[in-house]
């Protein structure tokens, strides 16, 4: 999908992992929005994890189709990578966490400290790349 | 912070403002697919344009708020760049009318939009908006509603505008193609005989000859 923006220009982005971390501190979310933002991140994550498969199998025409997801994981992973072991397995745990607390509100504290850790690693790493992010050529306005 | 969110506010009210007049140029064929196109990156700067206006009643968080206009604004620029080549002036009626049949015979129901580029590509491009606009804090009544307009996901032809100029070959070829992939696939084209058989008459008074050479599907 073309209108795939890299991570760190998509403002939706952001939007949901901001909105999934109060989801998880337990700031009030209407149930069916809070439903929404869940199931997106976890489509996100699971996005990614197609992502991790596709590096880890070499699969390099399946890449070319999947660019977002492959995105996804380059950026997960180029964050993630010194703060943990194994990205693909922090991915997987996180997106079953969200799954956990989307379907049955509920999540141990391990689980929901792991959540936030990963949650916040990656909206940290939306808006690092957005600041390492060339600026862009100064706009020109013609006045009539 | 008051000077940031003037140019914010001049940066969007200028995109939109461009946007209206992209809204009312002439698209080839009169299809609906650029301006749909056009409508859904207009709700995304009405979006951005409602986040400075959340800062009137939410000062504490002035600085999100700014920031988040202003990407979303940078956000609706470059996707209002995949519409590039799809006005009148780059890909011709001639083009896009016969095209537009072609899907429409195709049976193809999504939001389409045809354009030119200066390459040498043909592509059939996918674009899917909707979790983005699901997404967003406070989507804006017209990003949902032009949302809720478009037949997901929406589909980009492009052709390249250095084969303009063999647009008359490629149709010579097609003809020739169309024979040989009518005796396969015996279409019933019997619906269409009053218009065969005006054509013929067509022709014949044209070459002043005789219908007696007629024939039926």
């Amino acid at each position: 999908m073309i209108s795939e923006l890299p991570p760190a220009a998509d403002l939706s982005l952001q939007h949901v992992i901001e909105n999934s971390l109060a989801i998880i501190e337990r700031e009030p979310f209407a149930e069916e929005r809070r439903r929404q933002v869940l199931t997106s991140l976890t489509e996100i994550l699971d996005q990614a994890s197609k992502g991790s498969q596709v590096v880890q199998s070499n699969m390099l025409a399946f890449g070319a189709e999947e660019q977002p997801a492959f995105e996804r994981f380059a950026m997960l992973f180029h964050y993630l990578q010194p703060v943990a072991a194994d990205v693909p397995a922090l991915l997987e745990r996180a997106k079953a966490n969200l799954e956990e607390l989307r379907d049955h509100h509920g999540q141990s504290d391990q689980e929901r400290a792991e959540t936030l850790h990963v949650l916040r690693l990656l909206l940290q790493a939306v808006l690092t790349d957005r600041c390492l992010k060339p600026l862009v050529s100064p706009r020109e306005y013609v006045f009539s | 912070m008051s000077i940031a969110r003037n140019a914010c506010s001049f940066f969007l009210s200028r995109l939109r403002g461009e946007l209206s007049r992209l809204i009312e140029s002439t698209y080839p064929g009169y299809h609906p697919g650029p301006k749909i196109w056009l409508d859904v990156i207009v709700g995304l700067v009405e979006t951005a344009q409602g986040y400075l206006q959340a800062i009137e009643t939410n000062p504490a968080d002035e600085k999100k708020l700014l920031l988040d206009a202003e990407v979303l604004g940078d956000q609706a620029y470059s996707l209002l760049s995949l519409i590039s080549g799809a006005d009148a002036s780059q890909i011709p009626h001639q083009i896009v009318d016969p095209f537009q049949r072609w899907v429409a015979a195709l049976k193809i129901n999504n939001t389409i939009f045809f354009r030119a580029e200066h390459a040498s590509n043909y592509e059939l491009a996918t674009i899917d908006c909707r979790a983005m606009a699901q997404n967003l804090n406070s989507p804006s009544a017209g990003l949902l509603k032009a949302i809720g307009a478009a037949n997901w996901p929406m589909l980009r032809v492009t052709v390249p505008s250095q084969a303009m100029g063999m647009l008359p070959h490629f149709a010579v070829v097609a003809h020739e193609l169309g024979h040989a992939i009518q005796d396969h696939i015996t279409p019933d084209l019997s619906s269409f005989q009053p218009q065969f058989l005006d054509c013929i008459k067509r022709v014949t008074s044209r070459l002043a000859i005789s219908m007696d050479c007629k024939k039926t599907f």
